[in-house]
């Protein structure tokens, strides 16, 4: 028993190493600001929501403008939301800078970007800004803490949300779902699938 | 006793963990400096036969070229991801370059420019492409085992090297961060590809 123990401990501390290394791009821009959390738990929630389900709605405080409304976009625009886990953090600021030079593909499948984290304004603020600002609305779903990504089964144990982008469709219904590992930004292919996939 | 071999294993594999764990933290936070061996790099030949002749490759000979078989006297390769605001901020400064390097005499030392997106798709290189208008070769990383073999380092990073000199290649060059000036870039270039190798 003890000799299997001592070879479980020696693997798995192999395992922390290997996970340890795994690799992300980080970008100058952020170089000295970013905290990194380490290698977490891939997933930390059940989804509930899934395709063909009405979209359940919601009024989030935008960093900038005025309040934000899924259900204003019914019957006019596709919704591609995008919860990413926290700001500062390695993953997420190596994501959404990406869809900043991406707003012409969204257009062209009449489709609004929306992202959300549980943070507040003020450190969204000074994140966008790192990043060199955004085209598309940040939303906070800060207070009450997380209760959008609650809703829709990505908020995790520790108040942050997944990784998750949710696809929905000019009627306000689910088009698709994702939720990648936490560790790991998803790929641009996987969202021009599902936006070629949506109705303009 | 095996039970004494098995826990001998085991402490030995926590004790080599342990020592390169600090190892590996060092490394990953220091990029690559100029002596530096360039590592083995391979990347598929360029699709486009004007691409593969600017980099006097033969795209007939083979479907994947190493990085020290390209034909020039220096080449320069930026290592960016389209998820990188100063890489894309440095996208405009990069084109001038490349233009800066295609308009020196045809005396002047053959210096080559490409890139390579770590941790981009070929999907996401093309939409890093087509958004600045790049017109030099540019390769995916997509399972980021260059940049793993380049310390993981930040991005825009650049690094240049001289195909001529003996293997193992040295780093002549290792830019972190924005360009400051393309025109004393490309002097800087320009020296450092008419240096001989001691």
């Amino acid at each position: 028993m003890k000799t299997k123990r001592y070879i479980t401990i020696a693997v798995a501390a192999g395992l922390v190493l290997a996970a340890a290394m795994t690799a992300s791009a980080a970008s100058t821009a952020f170089e000295g600001k970013i905290f990194d959390p380490g290698h977490l738990k891939p997933r930390d929630s059940l989804l509930k929501v899934k395709a063909g389900d009405e979209a359940p709605d919601f009024k989030l405080p935008a960093v900038y403008g005025e309040p934000v409304q899924l259900s204003d976009f019914r019957n006019r625009k596709n919704v591609l939301i995008s919860f990413v886990p926290a700001a500062w953090t390695p993953v997420c600021s190596d994501q959404w800078p990406g869809y900043n030079i991406i707003k012409d593909l969204f257009d062209a499948h009449d489709t609004v970007l929306i992202g959300i984290t549980t943070d507040n304004r003020p450190s969204q603020h000074a994140w966008i800004q790192q990043m060199g600002g955004l085209w598309f609305p940040v939303l906070s779903d800060f207070w009450p803490h997380g209760e959008v990504a609650e809703r829709y089964g990505v908020l995790r144990s520790d108040g942050t949300t997944e990784r998750a982008l949710i696809f929905i469709d000019k009627a306000g219904r689910i088009h698709h779902t994702h939720v990648e590992d936490i560790n790991v930004r998803p790929k641009l292919e996987l969202i021009m699938e599902q936006l070629g996939r949506l109705k303009r | 006793m095996p039970f004494d071999r098995h826990r001998g294993t085991a402490l030995w594999v926590l004790l080599i963990l342990g020592a390169a764990l600090p190892v590996w933290a060092v490394s990953q936070t220091a990029a690559p400096e100029i002596g530096d061996p360039l590592p083995e790099i391979a990347l598929p030949m360029p699709d486009n036969p004007q691409q593969a002749h600017y980099l006097g490759l033969d795209p007939l000979n083979a479907d994947r070229f190493d990085l020290t078989a390209i034909a020039a006297d220096l080449v320069v390769v930026e290592i960016f991801s389209m998820y990188c605001p100063h890489c894309q901020r440095e996208a405009p400064k990069v084109n001038t370059l490349y233009e800066a390097l295609q308009k020196r005499p045809e005396a002047a030392p053959r210096i080559r420019l490409l890139g390579i997106g770590v941790g981009n798709s070929p999907m996401e290189v093309d939409v890093f492409r087509k958004t600045y208008d790049i017109a030099f070769p540019l390769f995916s990383d997509g399972d980021f085992t260059i940049h793993k073999q380049l310390r993981e380092v930040r991005t825009p990073f650049f690094l240049a090297f001289r195909p001529g000199d003996p293997p193992p290649h040295k780093l002549q060059l290792a830019h972190l961060g924005p360009i400051d000036g393309v025109d004393a870039f490309v002097d800087r270039l320009d020296a450092i590809a008419r240096e001989q190798t001691p």
